[in-house]
């Protein structure tokens, strides 16, 4: 499609648009009455993404190296696949983890790798990508649905901070597939409170409704059937039985204890929740791995609760038949260096940034379990076998959400955009 | 539905179809958008399957391996025809439909023409009376709606116009006084008189220069850019004092020192790669998009797929930024500015480095560009002589070729940008796609436009004069019957609405309320630190969550989403505070007179009837009037009239 058909599909778009106005603003009282018939289609794919801002040394967490590591080995679930002595129940649920040992991605500067990871490209300037989580809001998410189709929550911050906080930007599908931020799970999306009581905020927005209808009828646009629409669907998320689904107030007291009182914990409830109400894309950001002063230690402190609350998150996912459809990503934007030297600041294990042989996971989705991908050598600098880069680990991930990573967008200025490049192919051995 | 949708492509994109006389198709006017969308992406820049290239006249008559593909005269012994008519190209499933396909037919039959590029020439009569100029505008406007049988819409009224014009030039709607002036001014050039005034208020340059900074500022790839104040501030006072455009965008490209003396060398910050570091690479790519209105940016990697720029036309560009660099880098000090790597101050003790013999760049060895390490030479793009010194400066013959009065690229760029400031859409869409392959839908009104901007030495009040006194910007955004349909927009037959930018919301929200800043209450909780460097301004705060991407390149698209809808609806200091209800408190004796004032104060317009009625029914349901007036507020603020310059 060129650009003028681009144009022109634009501009049919807003007519139509326009032409249903007066219909949309009728249903704006009805929130309730939308999702009657949801329930009995075969549930869609989800994806719950840890996304570990920083940069996650693989020597500390799930790629001990043989020479001069700095924590024993355990044994998990699966016989010869070792984990860190950190994370004896991520260990135990091994069997439900396919583990990507061969992560070699090329980028160890920590905004352009993020960018990388989520996208499968380098930053160049000129062109924006969309991640992989804006993809999902396309491909999987329900265009009129009461909740968001892609939510990202940030889990705060453990540690040292490597710069913003990355938001996935939507880029050439489109800012309705742009992610609805969570700055805090337990508050859940901000505003949904009204100041009135709800008789007389009913009676309000009856009023704007009523005046939106006759007002805009007279001059039908493309925005102003845009804003008729976001106040429809913000009036609805008001109304909506569905919102309950950010409530973590609503989960049993057992459970909640579970997930702990951590913010990442909550995080992790909340992702739960959300996919089980039908949003196919929850990002979990965690900030503060940027180890500069060794990682030993801090990730000793951030395994306390992170294995038992992820490890918790698979088999609660388990328990209620959604880990079949959910599949969980743990990830980073790179790995941390191995020992290189034997003084000085190389000789950290684990100090400085390295992107050349890490580890990243999934579990769930139909990804086959008990599955280590890759192999490096002694010292955990050198990928063996079975190099993955971030274009193939996308690709892998979208191979288990049943996204097409080649289809074809257009980007505003008319240039067909595939989310992945024509090379990029998902990790086979891991279905 | 096919049926609508190719009347709206023969009035969008083949005008000459529209208008009354059956013109010779024209290569460059009917069939390269044909071209376009179903054969460049094989036969373009970047594939040339079988040694074709369909973009330009001469590339298509040249043919491919398989020899000549037109023979001009005789469709059926043309390989293009053929091979189209048969459906066996393109050999996607995005065929070529029949009247296309007719077209091309008629086209090779016709002789296989191109259009006739007539010599430009250059300005050099002085500015017309800008009401002369309004009256050309409606004569071409106008003559496209009749030959296209789309009607005008009506006048607007006085509010609707007050609104729009003070929303446009001043960057935010009337206050309630103003409104109720104007509306009760009975002089018959009140309209003139209020574009006069708005040119004269300090609102004016502030407006402008903050949407030009925007520009650059909201598209760099910096994650942290410096604060843009002082370049708003600067750009603010260059329009105020009525510097012309071509100077001001000299001044822009050739910013020299540090940014305390110059702040619009922060162009350069934000035209750098994501370590802030300027790139010679993206300020081409932006230059050529936002002054010269071409996409050159497409040819960084390779030779561009759709038009006939060439890779080394865009380092062409690149070359004459290749030595401007951060002071911070070059002198190794903490003042932030611009400056040239190859010419440096003499330090005693240090050899000078040798001068510099050519201005030239190389194509970064990087794997992401074709020819890689090529060197490049500086160039003009239009083929000028480049006479230049490489030891000094390399910028200000670039800056000098890109803004003199005889580069028609650059006066057509800016034209069409500020007729899209006013009338949501330009002559050319998007409004960086210039070319062959993208004609203006109204090609002699932006070719008169940009003359007049250059005979008017780029005097950009004149411009905006022009413009504003034309019946075509004057006209309602009501439909008319007749021209319901989206094309009446693109034909200029109603006023397209406009999304109010976040800092229009914020400071729209500021005059309905009656209010000189809108912060959210202080948290108790939070002790002052006096150490800590001064918080975002409340406006700041406010349009950094009211940003949406893409905002600055489709001002008729709404850009926000349901988490700004719950913001504006539920966070009250945004919209029941204010000292509004307080005046009409004190003042309304009854509530139709509150209702009335409190229309005039949110939407600068008196309600209609019906309104009125509604409105006052739902006052005296309330328990007080004060809970009356704020949720009448509320209601009003919330809506879609609010939101849109209409």
């Amino acid at each position: 499609m060129s650009l003028r058909d681009a144009v022109l599909r634009r501009e049919f778009l807003k007519l139509s648009a326009a032409g249903v106005v007066g219909a949309s603003c009728s249903g704006w009282q009805l929130p309730r009455l939308a999702h009657a018939a949801e329930g009995s289609a075969p549930r869609r794919k989800a994806c719950i993404m840890l996304h570990m801002q920083g940069g996650v040394s693989q020597h500390h967490t799930f790629t001990v190296p043989e020479h001069k590591a700095q924590n024993q080995q355990i044994d998990t679930a699966v016989p010869g696949v070792k984990f860190c002595e950190h994370f004896p129940k991520l260990g135990a649920k091994m069997k439900d983890i396919c583990l990507i040992r061969g992560m070699s991605t090329g980028n160890s500067v920590h905004e352009r790798a993020r960018i990388l990871m989520h996208t499968g490209y380098n930053p160049n300037g000129t062109v924006q990508y969309p991640s992989v989580g804006n993809v999902a809001s396309c491909e999987l998410g329900v265009a009129d649905a009461e909740l968001p189709n892609f939510v990202s929550v940030y889990a705060g911050s453990d540690g040292l901070g490597s710069g913003p906080l990355h938001r996935s930007t939507p880029a050439y599908l489109g800012p309705k597939h742009a992610p609805v931020p969570v700055n805090d799970p337990a508050k859940g999306i901000e505003n949904l409170k009204t100041a009135l009581a709800p008789d007389e905020f009913d009676e309000a927005a009856k009023l704007l409704v009523e005046f939106e209808a006759k007002g805009q009828a007279a001059r039908p646009s493309g925005a102003a059937a845009a804003h008729q629409a976001n106040y429809k669907k913000a009036l609805q998320l008001l109304h909506s039985d569905k919102m309950k689904a950010f409530d973590l107030e609503k989960e049993p007291v057992a459970t909640r204890e579970r997930y702990g009182k951590v913010q990442f914990g909550k995080s992790l409830l909340l992702a739960r929740r959300l996919v089980e109400a039908g949003v196919p894309f929850v990002e979990i950001t965690l900030d503060g791995w940027d180890d500069h002063g060794g990682a030993d230690k801090n990730i000793k402190r951030r395994a306390e609760y992170l294995d038992p609350t992820i490890s918790f998150l698979l088999e609660d996912l388990k328990q209620r038949g959604l880990l079949e459809t959910t599949l969980v990503v743990f990830m980073s934007e790179f790995g941390r260096t191995p020992q290189l030297a034997d003084s000085g600041y190389n000789q950290t294990l684990g100090a400085g940034h390295y992107a050349k042989a890490w580890t990243t996971w999934l579990a769930g989705g139909g990804v086959r379990g008990g599955t280590v991908i890759g192999k490096v050598d002694a010292k955990g600098g050198e990928v063996t076998d079975r190099p993955v880069n971030a274009q193939d680990f996308l690709a892998t991930m979208c191979h288990a959400l049943g996204i097409d990573c080649h289809k074809e967008y257009l980007s505003k200025e008319g240039r067909p955009m595939t989310f992945l490049g024509p090379k990029a192919e998902p990790v086979k051995e891991a279905f | 539905m096919p049926g609508r949708l190719f009347a709206v492509l023969i009035l969008t994109l083949v005008p000459a179809v529209a208008s009354a006389e059956p013109k010779t198709p024209t290569f460059e006017g009917d069939v390269l958008p044909v071209l376009n969308a179903h054969c460049l992406q094989c036969h373009g820049g970047v594939h040339q399957k079988n040694g074709l290239d369909l973009r330009t006249l001469p590339a298509a008559l040249k043919g491919g391996q398989s020899g000549a593909v037109v023979v001009p005269g005789k469709p059926d012994e043309s390989l293009l025809w053929k091979k189209l008519a048969k459906d066996e190209m393109p050999k996607t499933d995005n065929k070529v439909s029949d009247a296309n396909k007719k077209l091309i037919r008629d086209w090779i039959a016709a002789g296989a023409k191109g259009t006739e590029k007539k010599a430009e020439t250059v300005a050099t009569r002085p500015a017309k009376k800008p009401s002369e100029v309004a009256k050309f505008i409606d004569r071409e406007i106008d003559a496209k709606l009749s030959a296209a049988k789309v009607p005008a819409s009506p006048k607007a009224d006085d509010a609707e116009f007050l609104r729009r014009a003070s929303l446009d030039i001043a960057g935010k709607p009337p206050t309630t006084d103003k409104a109720a002036a104007f509306l009760a001014d009975t002089s018959t050039n009140k309209r003139e008189k209020l574009i006069d005034e708005l040119l004269a208020s300090e609102d004016y340059g502030r407006h402008f220069g903050e949407r030009w900074v925007n520009v650059f500022y909201l598209t760099t790839v910096n994650q942290t850019p410096k604060p843009p104040e002082p370049f708003k501030e600067w750009f603010a006072k260059a329009l105020n004092e009525g510097r012309g455009w071509d100077a001001i965008t000299r001044d822009i490209l050739t910013a020299t020192g540090p940014l305390s003396d110059a702040p619009q060398g922060l162009f350069f910050y934000y035209n750098g790669d994501m370590n802030s570091q300027f790139a010679p690479k993206i300020l081409a790519g932006n230059i050529g998009q936002v002054y010269l209105g071409v996409q050159l940016q497409c040819a960084e990697c390779h030779d561009h797929p759709f038009s006939a720029w060439k890779q080394t036309d865009f380092w062409s560009v690149a070359a004459f930024f290749g030595q401007s660099a951060r002071m911070e880098t070059v002198e190794n000090k903490n003042t932030p500015g611009v400056k040239e790597r190859h010419i440096e101050e003499p330090k005693p003790g240090k050899k000078p480095p040798a001068p510099l013999k050519e201005i030239a760049i190389n194509i970064p060895n990087d794997g992401e560009a074709r020819n890689g390490g090529k060197k490049v030479p500086a160039g003009l793009l239009d083929g000028a002589k480049l006479v230049a010194d490489p030891t000094k400066s390399h910028r200000p013959p670039f800056a000098e070729w890109l803004t003199a009065k005889d580069n028609r690229m650059f006066a057509r760029a800016t034209a069409n940008r500020f007729w899209a400031h006013f009338f949501g859409r330009g002559f050319v869409n998007p409004l960086n796609d210039f070319g062959d392959h993208n004609t203006p839908s109204h090609p002699a009104l932006l070719d008169a436009l940009a003359d007049e901007f250059v005979a008017s030495n780029f005097d950009v009040k004149h411009l905006i004069r022009c413009v504003c006194l034309s019946e075509a910007y004057q006209r309602t955004s009501r439909v008319a019957p007749g021209n319901e349909k989206a094309e009446a927009e693109t034909l200029f037959a109603r006023m397209a609405p406009k999304v109010l930018t976040p800092e229009q919301v914020y400071d729209a929200l500021c005059v309905a309320l009656e209010l000189s800043e809108i912060a959210p209450p202080p948290d108790p909780k939070k002790k002052p630190n006096p150490k800590a460097p001064p918080p975002p301004t409340p406006r700041a705060v406010f349009v950094a969550a009211f940003r949406g991407p893409g905002e600055a390149d489709e001002p008729t698209e709404l850009k926000l989403g349901v988490p700004h809808a719950l913001k504006l609806m539920n966070e009250s200091y945004y919209n029941t505070s204010g000292k509004v209800v307080d005046r009409v408190l004190a003042s309304a004796k009854a509530p139709t007179d509150a209702v009335e004032q409190l229309f005039l104060a949110v939407l600068s317009r008196k309600p209609t009837a019906d309104e009125r009625q509604k409105f006052v029914t739902f006052v005296e349901k309330q328990k007080s009037p004060r809970d009356a007036y704020c949720r009448v507020v509320w209601v009003l603020l919330n809506s879609s009239e609010f939101m849109l310059n209409h």
